[in-house]
């Protein structure tokens, strides 16, 4: 059954130069400049949706030009005002705790926080891969890291526990273990009877083949002092012996589980070349009572009878071992999403990539409103390249879909940020609000301080009420025509030149920032 | 008026500045204009102007007006920075017109080294190094691939590298490069030797160097751990199996850290930090 929807109406783009003219007016900071502020806008539709776009560099850094990719968001329903975002950003002063953003006023301002155990050798503190999540109702924050130091040939997966973001306490570590990759918890933790439940996505290249590699990291009760994770393999078939990286787990207040995740079925090419590709199956799984029980991740049953629903079957994907070279200089490597509707959990929504012959590197969007044992036949969209989906469902039911799409060609290529929301039970009329459209090819991704992926692996979306927050990385020129529904920057700028300043005023390079958003439908 | 404290000498931010404001009920913060930095990380090497806030250490007081050297750790990045002091050397105040001093503040503090976060870095880079030489790449070569060394390096389309039974993104790819020593500054190296580094561009490998073949300066390397580092290994851990590449027998140093390698301009400074018997 198609879930109820409420009205809403398409957002509609500002004329570009009228909104450059006002931020002209406004938006060029000095060395001096006083705290940023929030500026609003209203899409020019009567009762539209508000729409806030927020570069969250704080203005004590305006001087830097890290690559800031790859970001993720966790915002506290118990209070929205509490929004923690993170990427690949080291601490600025070389100590040995890696950055948290925080902010306190519902994303108006931020504060880089440096709490998370994670650091390489010779001062630089950072994570690798990192998610994060608030728990529904106990305000713990939990992330999912690759921690530094770590073996040399190997990855080291830490599961980590706050109480007060804001504070200067050093996160408790909860898990430590080797040889996993990109732990996703985002969507991962429920509280069932006053007890936060952890599920982290991550991918355990240290379990021995047969067995294949999706793992759900899960403890039923993460507030305890003393916390046990135990690893779950969730794929019971046998593949190629490894899985992708990319398992995406969803949780609902009922106690149902849902993780999404491809399964490898055979690789070509050569990963160190630059030219490996994947086929593999789209499959979803679900637990009915948390993960609770002997056998779990089983309760949803392929046409076989094996566990794990195929939603597509025998998609192909580039897995890339570099972007340099690659349209829009990102890596890819797969992408998958899935979003549980909070009002029912038999409604989910799934979203993956697959390269097809027409459309090249395309997202996939379906429907299931049966606990995914049947998905709608044809996509709900279908958006051709694209890549790092997040799909979350806001408490009327309502989907939102965040995805990346590279526009143009050659020197005019362009990374642009949509979010799209479904606008009624019919799936045939959605929103399209652009958050971003940038530059793809400055800085260069292989260039001095570049790095592997250029604008990330993922985002991050998630919903609290009515409300969608997320966070997506992108080129941080201050050019207001590039961000359509308007954006603040905290760190100094100046729109007029179209350039960053640091704190002398002296202009800084271009380079990739997180961007936070808000949407109220 | 400034109570003195007993700094952390390796306190990251080293500054002289002026008390503007302190909190009032409790004084756990104090406003202080920044007026010149004595050490400090590249993002706050220009801050001298700029106003941080200071948190100060249980006990620790500062009153409008006062000015110190502070000693501090930066926290958290916002609109100002703040920095969690771990002590303060009260100024000595101006000898008044009758002979005393302002506030009655005795005397100075210790003289404060300046030194910058790079320096600061360089010298434990240069301490921790097994070996310092100066030197060339004369080729970047495959895992084993041991014919560069006597100028029989196979070609690239030639050279099969190792298929991780498992692949990762973060799979660091490694390479190896043979560098001809023109001079060792510390330690013991033969006339070439081969340092391990991952060629990957993944953001775990975003630090180390990619050396290329010709490049020229001064290299700090550390032996070749095939086995991870105890430190690095959590409790209970085991070592994955064959998920990438086994390392290459020949490499005797590896190479992780952009500090491993310095231009030729600095050589005469790191040979005077070995001198010095900083290491």
């Amino acid at each position: 059954m198609v879930g109820k929807l409420a009205k809403a109406k398409t957002a509609k783009p500002k004329p570009a130069a009228k909104k450059a003219a006002k931020n002209a007016a406004t938006g060029a900071a000095k060395p001096a400049a006083k705290r940023p502020v929030l500026r609003r806008s209203l899409a020019a539709s009567p009762g539209g949706p508000t729409v806030t776009v927020v570069n969250i560099i704080p203005r004590s850094l305006s001087g830097e030009t890290n690559q800031d990719s790859e970001p993720n968001i966790a915002v506290n329903p118990q209070n929205p005002d509490q929004i923690v975002a993170t990427a690949f950003t080291p601490d600025p002063a070389g100590g040995n705790l890696a950055p948290l953003f925080v902010s306190v006023d519902g994303g108006r301002t931020w504060t880089l926080n440096s709490i998370v155990p994670s650091s390489m050798p010779n001062r630089e503190a950072i994570t690798g891969d990192i998610s994060v999540a608030f728990s529904p109702a106990s305000n713990a924050f939990y992330a999912g890291i690759l921690r530094f130091p770590a073996p040399q040939d190997d990855t080291r997966l830490s599961i980590l526990r706050a109480t007060d973001v804001s504070s200067s306490n050093e996160m408790e570590v909860l898990s430590d273990r080797i040889g996993v990759d990109q732990p996703f918890v985002i969507g991962g933790v429920s509280n069932i009877g006053g007890k936060d439940r952890v599920y982290v996505g991550d991918n355990d290249l240290a379990v021995k083949a047969p067995v294949t590699t999706s793992t759900i990291d899960v403890c039923l009760d993460a507030l305890k002092a003393e916390t046990t994770f135990k690893s779950l393999r969730v794929d019971s078939v046998a593949g190629t012996g490894q899985n992708g990286p990319q398992i995406r787990p969803a949780c609902h207040s009922d106690g149902s589980v849902y993780v999404a995740f491809y399964r490898w079925l055979a690789r070509s090419g050569s990963w160190q070349w630059n030219t490996l590709t994947i086929t593999a199956d789209v499959v979803v799984v679900r637990d009915d009572n948390g993960a609770s029980g002997a056998t779990p991740f089983t309760d949803l049953k392929d046409t076989n009878g094996s566990s794990g629903r195929r939603v597509a079957a025998g998609v192909q994907f580039p897995f890339n071992s570099t972007g340099a070279g690659q349209p829009g200089q990102q890596r890819r490597g797969g992408d998958i999403a899935i979003a549980v509707d909070p009002t029912n959990s038999s409604v989910l929504y799934l979203a993956w990539a697959a390269v097809e012959p027409a459309t090249g590197y395309t997202l996939h969007l379906r429907r299931s409103d049966d606990r995914g044992v049947t998905w709608s036949s044809n996509d709900l969209r279908t958006i051709q390249e694209a890549i790092n989906p997040a799909l979350a469902v806001n408490s009327a039911g309502q989907v939102g879909f965040l995805y990346q799409q590279l526009t143009g060609d050659g020197a005019s290529q362009r990374w642009v940020t949509h979010f799209r929301q479904s606008q009624d039970a019919t799936f045939g009329n959605w929103s399209d609000i652009i958050l971003a459209s940038v530059p793809a090819n400055a800085p260069p991704v292989n260039g001095p301080g570049g790095f592997d992926p250029y604008i990330g692996d993922y985002v991050g979306m998630v919903s609290v009420g009515a409300n969608y927050y997320g966070v997506f990385s992108a080129n941080n020129t201050p050019d207001p025509a590039n961000f359509p529904n308007n954006v603040t920057f905290q760190r100094n700028h100046d729109f007029p030149t179209r350039k960053l300043l640091d704190l002398r005023g002296k202009e800084v390079a271009v380079s990739i920032d997180p961007f936070f958003f808000s949407i109220t439908p | 008026m400034a109570t003195r404290n007993t700094p952390d000498q390796d306190a990251r931010f080293v500054f002289s500045g002026t008390v503007k404001s302190a909190a009032s009920g409790g004084g756990k913060t104090a406003e202080v204009t920044v007026q010149n930095v004595l050490r400090a990380p590249q993002t706050l090497a220009d801050s001298a102007g700029s106003t941080v806030i200071v948190q100060l250490q249980p006990g620790e007081q500062l009153a409008k007006g006062d000015q110190a050297t502070f000693y501090a750790n930066p926290v958290r990045w916002g609109e100002l920075v703040t920095v969690q002091s771990t002590g303060h050397i009260p100024a000595a105040a101006p000898v008044t017109s009758s002979g005393g001093r302002r506030r009655g503040v005795a005397a100075p503090g210790p003289p404060v080294t300046v030194k910058s976060h790079a320096e600061l870095q360089l010298e434990e880079q240069v301490a921790n190094a097994d070996v310092v030489v100066s030197g060339t790449v004369t080729a970047v070569q495959l895992p084993g691939e041991g014919g560069a060394a006597k100028g029989m390096r196979r070609s690239a389309a030639a050279a099969t590298p190792a298929v991780p039974e498992r692949i990762s993104e973060h799979d660091p790819m490694w390479r190896e490069a043979v560098i001809d020593v023109r001079d060792t500054h510390k330690g013991s190296a033969g006339s070439k030797i081969v340092v391990r580094f991952p060629k990957s561009n993944d953001v775990r490998w975003r630090s180390a160097p990619k050396f290329q073949t010709g490049q020229e300066g001064v290299f700090l390397l550390h032996q070749d751990q095939v086995a991870p580092a105890a430190a690095a290994v959590p409790p209970g851990g085991a070592r994955r199996a064959a998920a990438v590449a086994p390392p290459p027998p020949a490499a005797s140093y590896v190479s992780l850290s952009s500090a491993d390698f310095q231009p030729s301009e600095r050589e005469e400074t790191i040979k005077s930090m070995i001198r010095g018997g900083r290491q």
